[in-house]
């Protein structure tokens, strides 16, 4: 049987899966855990997919059922983290403006080369979401790059809903505000009318959800009193919380703070726009801004709100005074540095934009080291809820171990294999597509070894 | 609030003394030209010229006295303008059309040149349409709806990037200064007058760049005349003034580009010669003195900007000795105002071209008849 | 949304003109003060005071008057003429410009969304150089409506926006945009604009009705309740009595007399006639942009039914032929007095300067526009075209100020010098719009913003 071309690639960086017990050891020249200071001759026990043990190979005993990674010349390193992608999907948009009731988790395409890339680029988890071009899109999950299900992807579920300031095509920022506005605006008058009806005694409700089949049991079928930072509406716990439109109650659950929002804002003006939307319907605590680079000038307002910021790979932004004609360049992250503004950076995985290009990056434009690589490492992961559990190597960390021939920040290094949940995930030495590229070699089996031989390189 | 202008019965009936008669005019305040400015001052005229200007001037019994409360001046000056061309005053099919004497191609009778008269504009330099031409032809000095003042006095030399095309010779920068090389110094027709100086230029440039070319060879040839089209001249004012070509500004629309507008005021300040460009119908007639105004809120001294209207634009256009100023000598194309011409609450009341009256306001309902 | 924000100091007011006691007034140290002196103060037009002051206090203008005293630590400043900010009724400056080309906005849409505070400012900088402090911006500048408008101050530095009132106005276009060559077109458009008043009374006829019978429901419903908890024994024998008689008969029992009436419900909320509601009932003005005579007679006619709506006709290239019925009706006229060239729109063939004059003449109240963008700094040009063509240079001024705002509703705030206004003047040498005055100082709520560079 013919592998089908598809699998192949999978086939290809997959190897040496681990042994039944799951105890996985890494022995590293030098170990960075982004939770202390580099251990030199590093050693990292990780069982049941979560690290055991951290430390130099004399405090640290190796079981002795372990499986070994002997990566004695290699740097160990957390896997980078991306805070927000709209990447790894077939079409990352959707053509209806208002779609909170959409997930992820039916539209990911685990195949896709966007995720093995992500393996050679040293990324080990990613809050996927939908694209920004929307005004209300859906719910994200947080994923590792492998996986052949979408399930075996899963980190965290339900990451939080994408809202975007930023005009969808086809609308100017007014309307794009009048619709963020409305969105919620219907949401308010939904509730109040099934209060309403509830104490009117119409079942109204109650019928339209059983006809749609939604599921009425349990918790489902009890209602909630509202809870929020900013509008409330009065008698919620009388309506069970099924009966609540299946396409609007994700926003109530934003509004009541329990589902985070990613909002993107593509200019400076959007930022008051996404500011003002999250503070009038009390979601404010729960927002992280995902920002294109133009949006460093509404740094203060930032600050003032308090919130976290996923960067655009764009790190440095020139702008030339129409009225002078003199040119500025501007550090984008040196400006948000300043203010004392968390963020996170973040990368199209082309080789120019990557994770450890943007690290270096901001450490050539004279942020530190460990402030550099935090941006990429621990700041996403809190971001996304995973403090502690990835972006950093440290006892009870998720077992994500990415291995770099030398400096990670080196242009001259590179990824040599990655650790995922304590499985080796990627192989250099066995990753056909880039031997593909290095060396011109055809890749194995199936149809392309046929096409080879009919002589068409 | 129009002035009154009390007009003699004869003048009302005939539209105005005939270039045979003399007449003369008085106003409260005689804007001469040179920036002096005379109060209840006459101005004497004689077949279709001015013959003598002063506060003491004597004349015959039988001369009529026209009597204006308000301005006089001489007629204003735009150094370019398309009034009456139409689409046949471009014509791209050959880069040089060094022989095309715009004096054939305007219609003398459309309303356009009625509609400047009427403005108290009664010189204006017609250039060949906006086709892409390395010299489009020679403009044309015209008093609209009178006469041609002077024909064959400068030639049109596009040294922008509007000169180019990309279906003939010469498609590119290098290929146009070729082409002008060549025809310098083959030294026939209009460019052997330019090189002899019995002809100016209206040099064509808009970027900085191309300006800066441009002043390069119009020194190289030593060339006289003046710019037009380039926006940002005043950035290279010096070299402008050292080139000693003048420079036609405008027109500045309303709410348009400042920088364009500090340019020109930048040029003034350096003392290069200004006149401003037109370009009805595309623009109104108004723009002549709307970009004068707006100049001047810009930082423009106001006889710069009354100098760049008359005296000053007539020298660029070479007719400095006919027109643009009130003087004995010159031609009678004088302009009866409400007010200070520059000032954009002032409104032509009566316009004379060669001493005749071409264009007279409408009474309002305030006037009163005397 | 309407009220100016409360101020600090308290103060004993002066008194104008032949002023008696001197003016005390007490001043926190942190408070921004400046007087203003100068040989003329315009407080509005037909009204000026000689040698006169203006005191500003933390933005706000505290007293004007000819006794005042510089307190200690103000700043002073002296001129010759000082007269209100000049007000540009019809702009878009600070308004995002692709929200402004917006053909597609709704009455529901606001401008307030789409304020811009960093784009180059430049354009606010030119408008305040040339002496014009507020504007009032409007989305969907050429939509068939556009939204609700908001009146902005053009702010003292760049990424300074100060709102003064969102939610000013609506806006309608009738006629202007490419698609309306045909007559026919251009009426039905004045019809829409008409219906949509229409549906916005009726919404809010409809929801007055709703709350009448909402609360004669509830009424009802007390009433019974307590009639049934007075007796209750009786009530419940009664209906008993009932039920079997009902069963005697065969009959099915009518339980209607002892259950609630059918509650009245609600109007189904909508937003875009919630907005026009405001303009049926006189809330706030509506603009329309409209020129030709045909949907000038169509728009007239059409709005004659609606006794409390507030029209301003924007344009109007053909309104003198209406100028009888505009004056009558109150419906001033902003005009947009830019010379023209030949190639201009079908709507403005018949553009003529003298507009703004004749109109004037005939009792029609006059506003001048810039018609947005940056052009706003060549609004006082406008005018002095408009007065170069026989517009009164009092009525061009009042045009720029007092009757622009209240018009608007924002007199209270900006248009004139006088207590209580922003600190929006102007510091000239010479009358506002003479040609050859000059702006020597421009203070933006208080604070000079520009040694103004340049002439008027």
């Amino acid at each position: 049987m013919k592998t089908p071309l598809l699998l192949l690639p999978l086939l290809a960086v997959t190897v040496g899966l681990a042994e039944a017990d799951d105890k996985y050891a890494i022995k590293a020249g030098t170990v960075l855990t982004m939770a202390g200071d580099p251990i030199t001759n590093g050693v990292i026990v990780i069982e049941g997919g979560r690290i055991t043990a951290i430390g130099s190979a004399d405090e640290v005993k190796i079981p002795w059922d372990a499986a070994v990674l002997d990566a004695s010349d290699l740097t160990a390193a957390p896997g980078f983290v991306e805070a927000y992608t709209s990447s790894g999907m077939d079409r990352p948009n959707e053509n209806v403006e208002l779609a909170p009731y959409l997930n992820i988790r039916d539209s990911i395409d685990p195949v896709s080369f966007y995720f093995e890339d992500s393996l050679r680029a040293g990324v080990t988890t990613l809050n996927v979401q939908q694209g920004a071009a929307c005004v209300i899109g859906g719910m994200g999950m947080v994923v590792q790059p492998f996986g052949l299900t979408v399930e075996e992807m899963l980190v965290r579920p339900n990451s939080g809903l994408i809202m975007s300031a930023a005009p969808k095509s086809g609308k100017s920022r007014a309307t794009q505000a009048q619709a963020l506005r409305e969105a919620f605006g219907d949401l308010r008058r939904h509730l109040e009318q099934l209060v309403q009806e509830k104490r009117d005694g119409n079942d109204r409700a109650r019928r339209e959800a059983l006809y749609q089949g939604r599921d009425l049991s349990g918790e489902r079928g009890l209602g909630r009193a509202m809870v929020s930072d900013a509008w409330t509406v009065e008698g919620l716990e009388l309506v069970p919380r099924g009966e609540i439109d299946e396409k609007m109650e994700p926003l109530l659950d934003v509004v009541e703070g329990t589902t985070d929002v990613y909002f993107y804002c593509g200019s400076p003006v959007d930022v008051h726009q996404a500011l003002a939307i999250a503070r009038d319907n009390g979601f404010l605590a729960s927002t992280t801004l995902v920002l294109d680079a133009s949006c460093w000038k509404a740094a203060d307002l930032i600050k003032e709100a308090g919130v976290q910021v996923v960067l655009d790979p764009a790190l440095t932004r020139t702008e030339r005074d129409p009225r002078t004609g003199e040119e500025d360049e501007v550090f984008i992250p040196g400006v948000f540095a300043e203010k004392g503004i968390t963020f996170a950076l973040s990368s199209r995985n082309t080789t120019n934009e990557s994770m450890w290009f943007q690290v270096a990056t901001c450490i050539a434009n004279g942020m530190s080291v460990e402030d550099a690589w935090a941006a990429a490492t621990t700041s996403p992961a809190a971001m996304l809820g995973l403090d502690g559990r990835v972006g950093s190597l440290r006892k009870g960390a998720d077992g994500d171990v990415v291995l770099y021939s030398g400096d990670p920040l080196s242009i001259s290094s590179h990824v040599e294999f990655v650790v995922l949940d304590g499985k080796l995930v990627y192989d250099r030495s066995k990753d056909i597509r880039t031997k593909h590229l290095l060396e011109g070699i055809q890749p194995e089996g199936g149809s392309a070894d046929e096409a080879s031989d009919e002589g068409d390189k | 609030m129009l002035a009154t202008t009390t007009l003699a019965l004869a003048a009302l009936l005939c539209g105005g003394p005939s270039a045979g008669d003399s007449f003369a005019l008085r106003a409260t305040r005689v804007h001469v030209g040179d920036g002096t400015v005379l109060e209840n001052a006459i101005v004497l005229v004689k077949d279709g010229k001015i013959v003598d200007v002063g506060q003491g001037v004597a004349f015959d019994k039988d001369v009529p006295l026209i009597e204006h409360d308000g301005d006089l001046s001489a007629g204003l000056v735009a150094l370019r303008d398309y009034a009456g061309i139409g689409a046949e005053g471009a014509d791209s099919t050959r880069a040089v059309m060094d022989a095309a004497d715009l004096r054939y191609a305007f219609d003398s009778d459309h309303p356009d040149m009625a509609r400047l008269a009427e403005s108290g504009i009664t010189t204006v330099v017609l250039a060949p349409g906006s086709g892409s031409n390395v010299v489009a032809g020679m403009p044309v000095v015209v008093k609209p709806t009178v006469r041609v003042l002077r024909a064959k006095g400068s030639l049109h030399v596009d040294l922008s990037a509007s000169g180019t095309s990309f279906n003939r010779y010469p498609s590119s920068y290098a290929g146009v200064l070729e082409v002008l090389e060549e025809r310098f110094a083959a030294g026939e027709g209009a460019f052997g007058e330019l090189k002899a100086g019995r002809m100016t230029v209206m040099l064509e440039a808009e970027s900085r760049a191309e300006t800066s070319r441009a002043l390069d060879f119009a020194s190289r040839h030593k060339l006289r005349g003046y710019l037009v089209d380039s926006q940002r001249a005043g950035e290279l004012a010096a070299k402008v003034k050292a080139s000693g070509l003048g420079v036609a500004v405008g027109p500045f629309a309303i709410g348009g580009d400042r920088k364009e507008v500090e340019s020109a005021v930048s040029l003034a300040k350096a003392g290069v010669p200004i006149g401003f460009a037109l370009d009805t119908p595309t623009n109104a007639p108004a723009m002549l003195r709307l970009s004068a105004a707006t100049a001047m809120r810009a930082g423009l001294d106001r006889d710069a900007a009354f100098k760049a209207l008359t005296s000053g634009a007539a020298a660029l256009a070479g007719v400095g000795d006919k027109v643009g100023a009130v003087r004995a000598g010159m031609e009678a194309d004088l302009v009866l105002w409400t007010g200070d011409p520059v000032d954009p609450t002032s409104r032509a009341v009566a316009v004379y071209i060669d001493g005749d009256l071409v264009h007279e306001a409408p009474e309002t309902d305030e006037e009163d008849e005397d | 949304m309407h009220l100016p924000s409360t101020w600090l100091v308290s103060l004993v007011a002066a008194s104008t003109a032949l002023a008696a006691a001197p003016t005390t007034l007490s001043i926190l140290p942190d408070d921004q003060v400046t007087l203003v002196k100068a040989e003329k103060v315009i407080v509005r037009p037909g009204k000026t005071l000689e040698n006169a002051s203006v005191l500003i206090v933390n933005g706000r203008i505290t007293a004007v008057g000819t006794d005042l005293e510089a307190p200690e630590g103000a700043e002073v400043l002296e001129g010759k003429v000082v007269c209100a900010g000049f007000l540009d009724v019809w702009s878009n400056l600070g308004v995002d410009g692709e929200s402004v080309a917006d053909s597609r906005t709704m009455p529901h849409c606001r401008t307030i969304d789409a304020l811009d505070p960093y784009s180059s400012g430049f354009g606010r900088e030119e408008a305040r150089a040339s002496g014009v402090l507020a504007v009032r911006a409007q989305v969907g500048s050429d939509a068939a409506f556009g939204g609700f408008g908001a009146w902005l101050s053009t702010g003292t530095s760049d990424g300074d926006l100060p709102v003064l009132l969102d939610d000013a106005c609506q806006s309608a276009t009738v006629g202007v945009s490419a698609g309306s060559i045909d007559v026919f077109d251009r009426v039905s458009q004045a019809d829409k604009v008409v219906d949509e008043i229409r549906s916005g009374l009726d919404y809010g006829i409809d929801w007055m009705k709703y709350r009448e019978e909402l609360a004669a429901w509830e009424a009802a419903i007390a009433t019974a309740e307590a009639k049934l908890t007075k007796d209750f024994k009786k009530a419940k024998k009664d209906r008993d009595k009932e039920v079997e008689e009902a069963g005697k008969e065969g009959k099915e029992f009518n339980e209607k007399k002892y259950k609630e009436d059918k509650k009245p419900s609600a109007p189904k909320f909508d937003a875009e006639k919630a907005a026009m509601e405001r303009v049926a009932n006189g809330e706030i003005p509506m603009v329309v942009t409209i020129h030709r005579s045909a949907e000038l007679r169509a728009l007239l006619d059409g709005t004659k039914q609606f006794d409390r709506l507030r029209l301003v006709i924007a344009g109007g290239t053909e309104t003198l032929g209406f100028a009888e019925e505009l004056a009558g009706r109150r419906i001033p006229v902003i005009v947009h007095p830019a010379p023209l060239g030949a190639s201009r729109p079908a709507h403005l063939r018949d553009h003529d300067l003298s507009l703004a004059a004749q109109l004037a003449e005939k009792d029609v109240s006059v506003l001048i526009g810039s018609g947005g963008g940056s052009a706003s700094r060549d609004l006082p040009l406008l005018a002095s075209l408009a007065i170069g063509h026989g517009l009164d240079a009092e009525e061009a001024f009042a045009a720029l100020t007092t009757r622009a705002a209240r018009t608007f509703d924002v007199a209270d705030q900006v248009g004139s010098v006088q207590k209580g206004r922003r600190g929006d003047l102007l510091i000239l040498d010479g009358e506002p719009l003479a040609h050859s005055t000059s702006i020597t100082h421009v203070l933006v709520g208080g604070q000079v913003v520009s040694p103004a560079k340049g002439g008027n």
